[in-house]
This record gives structure tokens, C-alpha cells and sequence, in this order.
């Protein structure tokens, strides 16, 4: 098992107290409702939780690419390179400052490689834009920067392939297109949202070693955002576990799957079938579904579908995310003082 | 399902081909084709569940597409054998042709796209009933109301349209429309892989629990191997357009008799950090159908390869009992499980 957050480890970005909230026609909707994170250089924290908990709209806020209506509290403090902190979430959207940090410092791979190319330009001429922009004004040298990535990325005959357009190439080969652009201007932070979810799993087992070994190479925190619990125990050091905007917890990745505490965490655990486990074993599920963050008074979101829930408490009140035992954080009542007064009333 | 005879078997899927044409020279007309399935041929018991997997573009869907006939098959057949004995499928025509429609269902992959926006639910429950004229009017909304209940739908929404219901709740839908005709067959393609985790187990619990009640059988076509492991009594794993490996799931995912099967299970993540293990990870992608590879199509990903792999073409056949595989090397091979 690999150590988390050692004191070695460097800190690489810091998310305080982050809210996104977008004001729509029905209302002020929380996608993202005070989330706390840290991000270390050369480790990979996992964002885990289901459609519409939150998990790529906190990674958007990282790169300030939010779309409106969305509004950013709270802070991101970025350790630059050259020395001390630049809170991102301050920055003007469209600001030298963020653009400089947008592609070069903190790079992203996105969900659908399918969708994520413009198809009118070749494959080069998209990965040397970024190039360009942040590391050589030469065309020749951009052009063997791009030829020396497809390389690493494990693409055959680069040359030939950078003057192919993404309709020529298939979905796997243009995930790994996309982490060679990612990668190309050699970034300190990698937000991968869903990066294999379209992929086949013989495909997904390549690029998934493939991220693996350049972050060996270079360094890189990663923040891995998935549901697939299966990915996040095989790519992560930590794990934070996101429901309705909050983290409901957080811990080393080997807590979170041998030693889970909150009740949507191991209910989620619990319904991911496993391959040779018992099988006349009813799976379990997760009664309900998310709620959407809209007006939604103070309370567990969890507590509809929690079936260990505390009446009176659960439904009054937003439990507070507590460390409970050394790196393990979680957002719950059943471990706290308040659910024991609970029970003596 | 350990004794299986000839009586259990509910249909036959016998040589069963389905070619695109592609289109490449204008000049020529149907230069090419696409043989997204070849030659297939299958068997599926009364009441079981049989797994069917592969990646994305190796003819799975197709196949679930053939033996619905939502698309027409190139040749071969499918012999349902109903209450009046054995028939081709594929050849049955008008009123014939609607009444073995109802045996056979589908459930579709996407839960938003394969409901029309503009039905209520209830009509969309309803429809199938209503287009066979299966009761009068009150008897159909009794039955409506019966199949709502049973896959988990609050009545008082029946009458709301498909965009205010969740995934989950959709697929329920989709579930309830394809059980309206009382089917003993339904193909389930990628059924459940649009849905959150937590949302999937209660879609695959409802399925487990409808097969209980009613012995429907269900094809389940998915790419996922551990929803297939959990669901299927038997799986059946293809690779461009063939049927590469067919076992008992057990049997499948403890010994592994294709080196394909074992590649595949060997990819999947186990949700468990203290099961990272090294993996067999296989170059390259899954060739395309148009071109297939000479041979065993297999071949030029396979860590075991033979030269004898490069020219012929290994046929399915029964290496042990019930447990059919395509491979020259399956007797010698000893092949890593899940």
C-alpha cells in the first residue's frame, strides 16, 4: 500500500471552503456546496460520487471554465512554481494570469474523446496550439514537442498521425491524443474527469497504465474524477467521496474500501457487483435517488436513502465533516456526540 | 440450470449473419462488407439468463437487434420454440409474425432516447397492449396499472411524460413497456449501464426478481463483466462478429478457456486496493470487421499465439462438456481466472 500524505509530500493546490452556485429560473442551485480539498504533487486523489453530485463542476472551478450562470466562493490556492500562491478563484475568468495557468500549470482531460476535438483541424495542429501558446513560438520545435509526446503516449508512426484529423483515429487512440495534449506543456496538476468511461475495459487497462507510469515519469498530482469504484481503487492514494456538493468523506484509498464509515459510501460499496463474489446474494442498493440541490433546507442530503438515519437529527440538521480517526474524514451523525445526545432525549 | 435437455430450449439461434454494406467507391456499388455478425449459433434454456459480452463494435448488439428483429438478419435462423412448437422467427410474416412478437421483447441501452418525449408513460405502458388488442379498454388499464406496480412505479405518475421521471425510473418504464405482452423472452441490451451504481443494483434486482415471478428468459447483452457475472447462468463472450467462448458463468470466470476471456477479465478494475495485481494488458485494439485479420482473428493480440493461429480459423466447439470454445490451444492452455 502506498503512503498518503506524508510530510514530504508537497502541496500542490488547495481548495477552501469552494462553492459554486448557479442562480437559474427555479432557484439558486448548490452544485458545489462548500467542498475542502487538498491536492499533493505525485499523488492521485480520487473524486468519487454519482450524476450530479458535483464532481465536474469542482473540477471546472480549478480551471475557472464554470459556465454561466455559475459563481465561485470560497478559495483555490495554487502553489505557483516560481514560489508562493495565487488564489484561482479570485482571478478575473478570462485573465492573463488564469490563461497562463489554463493548459500550462493545470491541464485536463476530458470525458468524451469523441467530443472533445474540434473535427475541422488535424490531431497535430490541435495538440501544437497548446504548444504554442505556453512553451516555444517555434512551429518546428512545437512540431517535435508533439512528435515526442504521441511517442510517449504510445502512439506508432507520429508523424504520419499528426496530420490525421480525429475522424481517423479510434476512441482509445484519441483518449491517448488527449492525455499527450494534456501533457504536453509538462503541467503540475492533471484533472482527468472520466477519462475511460468510454473506453472498452482492454482499452481502459491501457490508458490507465499509461497515466500511471508518466505520473511516475513526471511527477504530477492527479485529481481522478470517476464512479467507477473499480478505477478509483486501482489509480488512487486518497479518496473523497462527494454527495449532493459536499465531501461526505474522506480517506486513504484502502479506508475507504475495508474500513468506509458514512452510510452512502458503504451503500455504494455494497451495490457494485464483484466479479466471484457470492452469487445468490441479493445485491443491495440504494433505495431513491438524488435529490436536486435546490432550496434544499439544512440536513443530510443522504438522510431520504439512509436507513441508519436519526429522526429529528438527520433531517434538521448538516452534520459537519470531522476528522474521526487520522486522515479519515467524514460528514455524519452516527459517529458524533450528537447522535448519543440524540439518544438520551 | 445443471440438466439441460433438449425440451429446456426456449430458441435456437442457428448460423445467424448480419453484413453491412459499406460503401467506399462509388463506382462499385457495395464494395465492402461489414460482417458484424458471422456465423453465430447459440442456444438459450427456458427461464436462464445468458450473458452476452464483448467490447464496443463486436457485434453483440447486433445479434440482441437480429433475434428481436428490430433489424433483418443476412442469413441463418432463429427457432422459438412456443406453446405450438418449434418455429423460424425469421420467417414468420403478418399476423403470424405480430403474435410471436409479443413472446420476444427488448429493453434499449439509453433510458432517455428510447422513450418518445411526447407519450405519457401511461400510453407508452399501454401501447404494446392496445396495438395487439390484448383486452378492452378497462382491462388494459387494469393491466397498465398491474405492470407499473410490479417494476416499482408510483400510479399517480402514470400520466406524466418521460422527461420528468430519472434514469432509474425511466429504464423502470422501458422494463414495464417490454413486459406489457407477457414475453417469455427479452433481450436486454446494456440495460443497466446508462445508470449510477447505486441505481443499477435496483435495476438488476428488479430484473433478478421478474425472472423469479413470471420464468421470464433474458439475453443480457452488456459490456460490463461483473453486472454479466452477477446476472447470467451462462455467458457467452464474442470477438469481431463471433462467438469466441460459451461456459457456464462459473465455469467462464473460474477457468477461462479463450486467451480473449482471460484478457478481458484481467482488465477490469476490482473495486479493492489491496487486489491491485499486475495485468495482462493486450496491445493494440479489436481489428475491424470490414478487414478481419487472417485466421484466428484473435491472433495478432494474443500473448499464446501459434503460427498455426496466423492461417486457420479455429471453429467453436465443445473442449469440455458444455463448455464451447474457439481457440487451437484451448486443450493445452491453462488460463488465469477471475
Amino acid at each position: 500500500m502506498r503512503k498518503v500524505n506524508t510530510v514530504d509530500d508537497k502541496l500542490l493546490i488547495e481548495l477552501k471552503d469552494l462553492k459554486v452556485h448557479f442562480a437559474i429560473d427555479e432557484g439558486l442551485l448548490k452544485a458545489v456546496d462548500g467542498v475542502d480539498l487538498n491536492i499533493y504533487e505525485g499523488k492521485t486523489l480520487g473524486l468519487v460520487g454519482e450524476s450530479g453530485c458535483g464532481k465536474s463542476v469542482t473540477s471546472q472551478a480549478l480551471l475557472r471554465i464554470v459556465p454561466p450562470p455559475g459563481r465561485i466562493e470560497g478559495s483555490i490556492l495554487f502553489q505557483k512554481s516560481e514560489g508562493g500562491t495565487e488564489d484561482l478563484a479570485a482571478l478575473p475568468m478570462d485573465g492573463q494570469t488564469i490563461r497562463a495557468i489554463r493548459g500550462k500549470e493545470i491541464a485536463m482531460i476530458f470525458q468524451e474523446p469523441m467530443a472533445s476535438f474540434s473535427p475541422l483541424y488535424t490531431m497535430g495542429n490541435q495538440i501544437m496550439e497548446a504548444i504554442k501558446l505556453h512553451r516555444t513560438k517555434d512551429e518546428a520545435e512545437a512540431r517535435a514537442i508533439a512528435v515526442e509526446m504521441f511517442k510517449k503516449v504510445g502512439i506508432s508512426n507520429p508523424e504520419k498521425r499528426l496530420d490525421e484529423y480525429p475522424h481517423e483515429f479510434s476512441g482509445g487512440m484519441r483518449q491517448r491524443v488527449m492525455i499527450a495534449m494534456a501533457l504536453s506543456c509538462n503541467p503540475r496538476l492533471l484533472i482527468a474527469d472520466e477519462p475511460t468511461t468510454a473506453l472498452d475495459v482492454t482499452i481502459q487497462a491501457q490508458v490507465l497504465e499509461l497515466m500511471k507510469e508518466l505520473q511516475k515519469d513526471l511527477g504530477m498530482g492527479i485529481l481522478f474524477i470517476t464512479h467507477d469504484l473499480g478505477v478509483v481503487a486501482e489509480m488512487c492514494d486518497e479518496v473523497a467521496v462527494m454527495y449532493l456538493g459536499r465531501i461526505v468523506e474522506k480517506a486513504p484509498v484502502d479506508d475507504i474500501y475495508h474500513n468506509a464509515r458514512h452510510p452512502y459510501t458503504q451503500g455504494l460499496l455494497r451495490s457494485i457487483p464483484r466479479i466471484g463474489s457470492n452469487l445468490n446474494e441479493k445485491l443491495a442498493s440504494i433505495d431513491g435517488t438524488v435529490p436536486v440541490p435546490l432550496g434544499l433546507p439544512p440536513m443530510c442530503g443522504f438522510h431520504e436513502r439512509c436507513d441508519r438515519k436519526i429522526a429529528g437529527l438527520c433531517d434538521r440538521k448538516t452534520p459537519p465533516l470531522v476528522e474521526r480517526e487520522p486522515g479519515h474524514l467524514v460528514r455524519c451523525f452516527l459517529y458524533g456526540e450528537e447522535a448519543q445526545e440524540a439518544d438520551n432525549e | 440450470m445443471n440438466d439441460k435437455t433438449k425440451d429446456d430450449i426456449l430458441m435456437e439461434v442457428k448460423n445467424l449473419s448480419k453484413q453491412f454494406p459499406v460503401k467506399k467507391d462509388r463506382l462499385i456499388k457495395n464494395a465492402a462488407w461489414l460482417k458484424a455478425v458471422d456465423n453465430v449459433s447459440l442456444q438459450v434454456y427456458r427461464g436462464e439468463t445468458l450473458g452476452l459480452v464483448g467490447e464496443s463494435g463486436c457485434g453483440k448488439t447486433t445479434l440482441g437487434r437480429c433475434i428481436v428483429r428490430g433489424i433483418s438478419s443476412t442469413q441463418g435462423e432463429v427457432i422459438f420454440h412456443g406453446e405450438e412448437g418449434p418455429v423460424n422467427f425469421l420467417d414468420l410474416k403478418g399476423s403470424r409474425l405480430k403474435k410471436y412478437r409479443r413472446d420476444i421483447q427488448m429493453i434499449f441501452q439509453d433510458p432517455y432516447s428510447s422513450l418518445d418525449p411526447r407519450m405519457t408513460v401511461y400510453d407508452i405502458i399501454s401501447e404494446p397492449l392496445r396495438i395487439n388488442r390484448m383486452g378492452t379498454g378497462e382491462e388494459i388499464d387494469q393491466k397498465v396499472k398491474d405492470i407499473a406496480r410490479e417494476v416499482g412505479l408510483n400510479i399517480a405518475h402514470l400520466k406524466r411524460y418521460p422527461h420528468a421521471f430519472s434514469g432509474g425510473q425511466r429504464q423502470r418504464v422501458g422494463i414495464a413497456r417490454a413486459l406489457a405482452t407477457n414475453p417469455s423472452i427479452i433481450v436486454c441490451d446494456e440495460a443497466v449501464s446508462a445508470l449510477d451504481v447505486s441505481i443499477q443494483a435496483q435495476v438488476i434486482n428488479l430484473l433478478d426478481e421478474l425472472q423469479y415471478k413470471y420464468g421470464i428468459t433474458y439475453i443480457f447483452v452488456a459490456h460490463d463483466l461483473s453486472v454479466v457475472e452477477y446476472i447470467s447462468d451462462r455467458v457467452a463472450v464474442m470477438y469481431v462478429g463471433q462467438v469466441t467462448e460459451l461456459a457456464d458463468t462459473g465455469e467462464l470466470f473460474s477457468r477461462p478457456l479463450h486467451p480473449y476471456t482471460e484478457a478481458l477479465m484481467s482488465a477490469v478494475p476490482k473495486p479493492d486496493p489491496r487486489m491491485r495485481m499486475e495485468r495482462i494488458v493486450l496491445e493494440g485494439e479489436v481489428p475491424s470487421p470490414i478487414d478481419p485479420p487472417s485466421g484466428c482473428y484473435f491472433h495478432p493480440r494474443c500473448p499464446y499465439r501459434k503460427p498455426i493461429c496466423e492461417t486457420d480459423k479455429p471453429e467453436l466447439r465443445e473442449v469440455e462438456q458444455d463448455h464451447f470454445c474457439a481457440c487451437h490451444r484451448a486443450e493445452e492452455l491453462t488460463l488465469k481466472g477471475a
